[in-house]
């Protein structure tokens, strides 16, 4: 396989090439491909697999240079309307209550009348991209977000779209996308799970949303609750709740001798010696993991900054991880559904959009300020939308037929908006996003062709994208 | 070296499909393969027709610079990219498809004709191009003057002049060709093979191995020691450690036959069966729950079927039977197995796969039967059926027809909870039961009767009860110690229904704010503690009172009296709904003084009930008058206000562009006109307006409408039946416990109550207990399906008779007509004429004794999967095995007297150089223990191990649990951490092996996790008890732990460790530290 790792030129490019102070807090590890990590027996390797290394978190080549290194999905599960945020509908105003034809699409429940949005929107920016009144702060960074709005899926229920969303695939079978990044690309900390969920309690649905599903379980996302972040529990047996740590490294040097010497009985064992250095790593790990989520080594500033919500705590962290080099940070809006406003759309989506504003433009600003926006591709939505017909007299149903997200940073065009619904934001109709085109540009992003990066299980090579996906290059800067 | 399988992966789809399925897969578009030839052309019906092209002087020249000018430029820069010659050569080509030619556009590609000419429906391009099916081009559609174009050339017969042969042809399987392929050769003994090394071998399968070696310039590596092989053979089997007695005894005996009789005795312990129980578990990805969250309870009978086949490995239940006991246990003839021995095997498939169905059902049921074939045909067969769903397989001689065949099968039976007791004895039960529950429900009917009679003869206690529970409260703000007790002993009150009435009656309650009745009581002050012993205030007892009364008019009403006379409209029009929305009104109104306009909700409970009153007249010897222009006395509407010459939305009154003039309202609705004069009739037309999906009814009343209820009146309604519920039910508050019943009875009364209750208890000790039951499958009807189109259940193409795979079974196959065929096809799969499913069990084993298959890939014996290293022993052993009588100790046992079976684990620079991976067996390979095997082991040496066998599950995250892990919770929805953490495979789907993954989360198990600080306290307890004197101690724990005697290095390095001071604060002591450090040593968790 003749990839080339194109990172450091990338550095290059940005013009990062000395060392930062995030490289310092990453643990790269420089002898890690020769520490022989005993690496993944599976019987079907996948042909992209870096040979040269043993360890399956090492850092890998991408196939081409990448435009972003790190991934942060505010993932608002339930389903943000999208005539309520960024997709604007004037024509609602002028047909509230009416039942036009093309709103029969099916949705899970029948519907009333199209709804106008109780929010206003305002042009924002230098770009003027409209943003609903719900976003002020999210507002004022629009000129480095990119809005798709004509985003669809396959499912107007929550369970379907939340795997599609997360694996892209409709049934509870297949690597979720963190997985997929972390299989192809490693991770530049191997003192830090290298794919990190935080939700506060679950989602509906649950693990199976950050499963590794066939990919080796080195690649699963390690799920923090982030309802109560304490860093001694964030992570299971982070702690030692029975010995002091100078006993405890005493305990670890007598278990490494007699690791040592049984390792020395047994010529060539590469197994044998990556458990005695992963041993190591955990000796560490208790210290670093600890540190990366402790909020409490923000200045007060930044924590005013990010609000001390448990979605603003998830965002701060998600910072400090990218920071430290993990691959993939989730950020659930909560545990649950909670953008799932079936009804009073008002009040529901009010709370929620100002709840979370802050801390996203929070977010956004202290990445572009910490210069780490450029590489670190921000990605908001839920798993569909939301119908601009009512449901009861002021909700609004799933609706799988068209919905926005926006990206931002890691080689995002900002201020602008890519596709578009019909007139009254019920389906895509033009320049049409699949989430599965949206995987594949997201990989492409993290410079992986899409249809490059597979496992080989049964027989067959699976992707994240199956057999679909289109880079959508439009909105590539 | 294995050449492994080169293949360019590429997309076979044209494009997505909706709800296509989820186990669309790509194409491998096949370059060096020598499958290749499997494949042949196959004359097509539309290549034919192409065979005589119209001469282009016959075409119409307009019609072919149509095609020049419209046509060809959008083809050549919208499609040729994916559907073109060159796009074939460059490996772009998309969905088999080309469209530069005339005739490959005729023929089409893999969904069929891309052109019908002269029929635009027909032709798939025309459907791709509106994005009906398809959507093409995937950048977006094109504009709607270039479709019209395709639709018009079509239509038109679609000329086009460009000629060339058709390039792709459907491609058809040649089984003659690829039954050649090794695996579905029939397995043969081949001569025993000549070897160089003649001392080495002990039995055949060394002979085999020796000469595979030797071609490959290996030699074997030295006898492991019998220390290293009782440890091995020990985890082997059984999954636990060697006890140091038994170590001791293996050492001790020097004959020949010494390590044979170790392997009989591990064979018949019954920790054998919880060990290759689970191998087979990973393979029939058994779980006890779903993965998705709505609506799934978990299945708690599922152990049933992990009992199931942990026993039938003990009991060395011939493979053949174990297969057909799991497909098809239930139609089994079998007089000698008993109902567990035939049901429970069923959770194979009972246990499968469930989906969500609330949206796409046809296309979760699909997927649900994929997983039946998938879990099937790679577990029992080794083969990957289920790549064939949405196209013929692209490498393995499987057609889609074959896949549907089987999918026909599993379609015609369903997920059955069935008991596992004999037939006889479930009649009984069921008819015990049934009489339990018929005497449950007249006990239950009596007493709720009883109760309810005698809560409302307390209709008049209301009062006092609501006094009471003020009085109380207010004595109790001056005596704290005062209690409902000592209150309702005073006042002669039932303390249940003061305690009741007391916390309803809490101010604190939100339910009383909706009770308008109430609305005296909630404004009274709030007990203050004063004047306690006083009589209570006036306006207390006037605002219980005020209750009383409404509750006793709210049962009067219920009863029927004091209930309005029923009143019939003068008028009532037909349901308007759909498209009947027009009604023309006209009543006689003679003598009225007033007119009620009334429109009512039908009870759908549907938004847009818009109605409007159209050109409302009434006329008579007074003329005639437009009500829209006369005031009305009083007007109602569900929504919004009642408009004049516009409807409920504010908009014109009109159907299509008929304008008129009238009153818009939205049900339910009452408009009251006073008639100002003599008039004898009232004329309109009844209008369901606007876009309203609702459905309403007018009509017309001359004196007040009382049975029509409008706004807050319909609340009211539902608020007295509610008030009457919470005060008068048997469950409400003057309710009594079923234990108080009997003396609030008259004597008649209580005896029927006894004799109901004894009953009840007679009929419950007359059933024999519930008969245990399992997760199973039963038939349920006998249908062949049709071919999903590309997987796609909306499209649907030829029956698939159900019947089995053609290249196992032959062209002239038998179909299935026998219920769902399971029977059958069970035989087919299990018959030792099938060249697989012993292939692939004999393999398994192999797999499980070395770490590696003879065939790498376990669940893949198709050309993608890896070839054999030992064909000739593989067949060795699958002829032998079945000679044995299917029987798997017979096979472990064959295996593990090899020579090859008991070496060493030893490097040897010059075997690595050659082969690293040790494919040709030229040692043994260490392995890590599997989560279940290393944590079975720590609980074992630490002494805490319950060796308790099956029964229902238990979580490994409680404390208590110290049960060997085969036994654990199995979640689909949420793995246990544990689990996760060390490998366990992701039950959804069948697994062939573990993956080994090391990371650092695993290592703060071992150093932090509560669960091994127990087993290192447990473990440090045990030494101590051995002896007093440390060394004596450690050396025990190395026996325990490693079968072997400490050197010593390790000897001294332990004394001085477990010797030196403890740092105060340390919570565990030092021998406590020392023993958690050999438990999470290597030499603990792998095996040489």
């Amino acid at each position: 396989m003749s990839m080339s790792n194109n990172f450091s030129n990338r550095e290059d490019e940005i013009g990062q090439a000395s060392p930062t102070r995030r490289d310092l807090l990453r643990t790269i590890g420089t002898g890690l491909g020769t520490l022989g990590l005993a690496g993944i027996l599976n019987q079907e390797n996948s042909l992209a697999a870096a040979p040269e290394s043993t360890n399956p978190l090492a850092p890998k080549p991408a196939h081409f240079p990448p435009k972003a290194k790190y991934v942060i999905h505010l993932f608002m599960n339930g389903g943000p309307s999208q005539v309520d945020t960024f997709d604007p509908k004037p024509m609602l105003e002028k047909y509230h209550g009416k039942r036009p034809p093309s709103s029969d699409l099916k949705t899970e429940r029948r519907t009333g009348g199209l709804f106008k949005s109780p929010f206003k929107f305002k042009k924002c920016g230098e770009s003027g991209v409209e943003v609903s009144e719900i976003f002020p702060e999210v507002g004022k960074c629009i000129d480095d977000i990119c809005v798709i709005r004509s985003m669809h899926t396959d499912v107007p229920n929550h369970e379907p779209s939340l795997y599609m969303m997360n694996s892209g695939i409709i049934q509870p079978t297949r690597p979720c996308m963190g997985s997929w990044l972390s299989y192809g690309l490693g991770s530049e900390n191997q003192n830090l799970p290298g794919f990190v969920v935080l939700c506060p309690g679950k989602p509906v649905v649950g693990p199976q949303l950050w499963s590794n599903s066939f990919l080796p379980g080195i690649y699963q996302g390690c799920h923090i609750n982030n309802g109560n972040i304490d860093p001694k529990k964030v992570i299971a047996h982070i702690n030692n709740n029975h010995i002091s740590r100078d006993s405890q490294r005493r305990q670890l040097d007598l278990l490494t001798q007699l690791n040592r010497k049984h390792l020395a009985e047994r010529v060539q064992d590469n197994k044998l010696e990556a458990r005695i250095e992963s041993l190591e790593m955990a000796y560490r790990m208790q210290v670093d993991a600890q540190e990366a989520f402790d909020l409490n080594r923000e200045t007060k500033a930044t924590r005013d900054d990010y609000g001390t919500s448990q979605f603003g705590n998830g965002c701060l962290v998600a910072r400090r991880l990218v920071e430290r080099g993990v691959r993939m940070v989730q950020v659930f809006y909560g545990g649950g559904q909670p953008w799932d406003d079936h009804g009073n759309i008002e009040a529901g989506h009010r709370s929620k959009g100002l709840a979370s504003d802050k801390s996203i433009a929070a977010l956004l600003r202290d990445l572009k300020t910490r210069g780490m926006l450029d590489e670190t591709l921000i990605l908001w939505g839920g798993e569909f939308g939301r119908t601009p017909s009512s449901e009861g007299s002021n909700g609004r149903d799933h609706n799988n037929h068209g919905f926005s997200v926006w990206l931002a940073g890691g080689g995002i065009r900002g201020g602008m908006t890519y596709g578009a619904t019909d007139e009254f934001g019920f389906a895509a109709a033009e320049n049409k996003v699949h989430v599965h085109d949206l995987h594949a540009t997201m990989l492409h992003l993290m410079g992986i062709d899409h249809e490059q990066l597979t496992y080989r299980y049964s027989g067959r090579d699976f992707r994240l994208t199956d057999v679909h996906g289109r880079v959508v290059k439009e909105i590539i800067a | 070296m294995v050449a492994r399988c080169q293949s360019l992966f590429a997309l076979c789809f044209f494009t997505r499909v909706t709800s296509l399925s989820s186990f669309l897969f790509g194409a491998f578009l096949v370059a060096v393969f020598s499958v290749s030839s499997l494949l042949i052309p196959a004359v097509t019906a539309n290549a034919e027709d192409d065979n005589e092209p119209p001469n282009k002087t016959q075409l119409d020249k307009t019609q072919l610079e149509f095609f020049e000018s419209k046509i060809r430029p959008v083809l050549v820069s919208k499609c040729y990219s994916c559907h073109s010659e060159k796009a074939q050569a460059d490996n772009k080509l998309k969905g088999g498809l080309l469209l530069d030619t005339r005739a490959s556009m005729h023929s089409g590609g893999e969904t069929g004709p891309a052109v019908v000419p002269g029929n635009a429906k027909e032709s798939l391009i025309i459907s791709a191009l509106k994005h009906e099916d398809f959507e093409m081009p995937p950048q977006g559609k094109l504009p709607d003057a270039v479709v019209a174009d395709f639709v018009k050339w079509v239509e038109a017969g679609a000329i086009d002049p460009r000629e060339g042969d058709p390039a792709i042809v459907r491609e058809e399987i040649d089984f003659d060709a690829a039954a050649k392929f090794w695996s579905f050769q029939t397995p043969q003994l081949s001569p025993l093979p000549n070897v160089k090394n003649g001392n080495w071998p002990k039995t055949d399968i060394d002979r085999y191995v020796l000469s595979v070696m030797e071609a490959n310039e290996l030699s074997p590596t030295a006898a492991a020691h019998k220390r290293v092989l009782i440890r091995r053979a020990t985890f082997d089997l059984t999954g636990l450690p060697p006890t140091p007695e038994e170590v001791s005894a293996f050492l001790a005996d020097d004959s020949t036959q010494a390590f044979e009789n170790l392997i009989d005795r591990l064979l018949e312990s019954p920790r054998y069966g919880e060990r290759w129980g689970r191998h087979w578990l990973d393979v029939a990805r058994y779980a006890e729950d779903q993965a998705h969250t709505f609506g799934v309870s978990k299945r708690v009978h599922a152990y049933q079927y992990r009992d199931w086949v942990i026993q039938a490995f003990n009991k060395d239940m011939p493979y053949d039977r174990f297969v057909k006991l799991q497909i098809a246990g239930d139609l089994l003839l079998d007089e000698s197995a008993d109902q567990f021995e035939r049901i429970a095997g069923l959770g194979f498939s009972g246990l499968g796969a469930i989906y969500y169905k609330n949206s796409d059902k046809a296309k979760a049921i699909a997927d649900e039967l994929d997983d039946r074939i998938d879990t099937l045909t790679r577990g029992f067969l080794g083969l990957t059926v289920s790549c064939a769903r949405c196209h013929d397989h692209k490498f393995d001689p499987i057609p889609t027809e074959d896949y549907y065949s089987l999918a026909g099968i599993f379609a015609s039976t369903q997920m059955a909870d069935r008991p596992l007791a004999a037939q006889e004895l479930l009649q009984v039960y069921n008819a015990a039961q049934a009489k339990i529950r018929e005497h449950d429900g007249l006990l239950k009917k009596f007493r709720i009767a009883e109760k309810e009679r005698i809560a409302e003869s307390h209709r008049n206690d209301v009062k006092k009860y609501m006094v009471a529970s003020w009085m109380y409260r207010n004595r109790k703000k001056a005596d704290n110690k005062h209690s409902t007790t000592i209150h309702a002993t005073e006042s002669q009150l039932e303390k249940s229904w003061l305690d009741r009435w007391d916390k309803y009656l809490d101010p604190k309650n939100k339910a009383l704010e909706k009770v308008v009745a109430l609305d005296a009581w909630r404004k009274l002050p709030v007990p203050d503690g004063k004047n306690h012993t006083e009589a209570p205030p006036a306006e207390v007892l006037a605002a219980a009172e005020q209750f009383q009364q409404h509750l006793n008019d709210v049962l009067d009403e219920r009863d029927g009296k004091n209930r309005p006379q029923p009143q019939s409209a003068k008028y009532t029009s037909p349901i308007l709904k759909g498209k009947n929305r027009v009604v023309d009104i006209d009543v006689d109104i003679k003598g009225a003084k007033e007119l009620f306009l009334v429109v009512s909700d039908t009870g759908d409970d549907i938004n847009n009930d818009w109605a409007s009153w159209l050109n409302p007249v009434i006329s008579g010897p007074a003329g005639e008058k437009k009500l829209n222009e006369l005031k009305w006395r009083s007007g109602t509407t569900g929504w919004q206000s009642i408009q004049i010459d516009k409807n409920a939305d504010g908009q014109p009154l009109k159907i299509g562009e008929t304008k008129y003039v009238g009153i818009g309202t939205h049900a339910t609705s009452i408009i009251c006109f006073d008639l100002p004069g003599e008039y004898d009739r009232f004329r309109a037309k009844g209008y369901l307006d606007g876009s309203g999906t609702g459905s309403i009814q007018f009509r017309v009343y001359l004196a007040e409408p009382k049975d029509i209820v409008v706004g807050t009146s319909a609340k009211l309604v539902k608020e007295k039946l509610e008030v009457i519920k919470t005060v008068f039910s048997h469950s409400g508050l003057f309710s009594l416990g079923d234990g108080d019943l009997a003396k609030h009875l008259v004597k008649p009364k209580q005896d029927e109550l006894a004799s109901l209750e004894k009953e009840l208890q007679s009929a419950k000790g007359a059933s024999p207990p519930a008969p245990a039951m399992a997760h199973a499958i039963r038939d349920s009807g006998s249908k062949d399906l049709k071919v999903y189109l590309r997987g796609n259940p909306a499209k649907q193409g030829d029956v698939a008779p159900r019947r089995f795979l053609r290249i196992l079974a032959g062209g002239e196959r038998a179909t299935y007509t026998d219920g769902s065929g399971r029977l059958q096809l069970a035989e087919e799969i299990a018959s030792a004429e099938n060249p697989l499913t012993a292939r692939v069990i004999v393999n398994r084993v192999w797999q499980h004794h070395f770490g590696n298959g003879i065939v790498a890939t376990s669940s893949n014996f198709g050309v993608l999967g890896e070839p054999p290293t030992h064909p000739e022993l593989l067949d060795w052993l699958t002829v032998n095995f079945v000679k044995s009588g299917w029987s798997l100790k017979w096979l472990h046992k064959e295996v593990m007297r090899s020579a090859v079976y008991q070496l060493s684990s030893d490097h040897n620079s010059q075997n690595y150089q050659r082969d690293p991976e040790n494919r040709y067996l030229w040692k043994m390979t260490r392995r890590r223990l599997d989560v279940e095997s290393w944590r079975d082991a720590l609980l074992s040496v630490s002494g805490n191990l319950d060796l308790k066998i099956g029964g229902p599950t238990m979580s490994l995250s409680d404390n208590n649990n110290n049960r060997r892990t085969v036994y654990a919770s199995i979640s689909r929805h949420e793995l246990d951490g544990l689990l996760r953490l060390f490998d366990f495979p992701d039950a959804n789907v069948t697994s062939a092996a573990r993956s080994e993954t090391t990371i650092p989360q695993q290592q703060l198990f071992v150093l932090n996790s509560e669960f091994f600080i127990r087993q290192a306290k447990s473990l440090a307890a045990r030494l101590q008890k051995v002896s007093d004197d440390d060394s004596e101690r450690i050396k025990h724990g190395y026996a325990l732990l490693f079968g072997r005697e400490p050197d010593a290095a390790e000897l001294s390095l332990g004394v001085s460790f477990v010797s030196s001071e403890k740092p105060k604060d340390d919570k565990l002591s030092m021998w406590e530290q020392y023993t958690q450090a050999l438990l999470g040593a290597n030499e603990f968790m792998y095996i040489d």
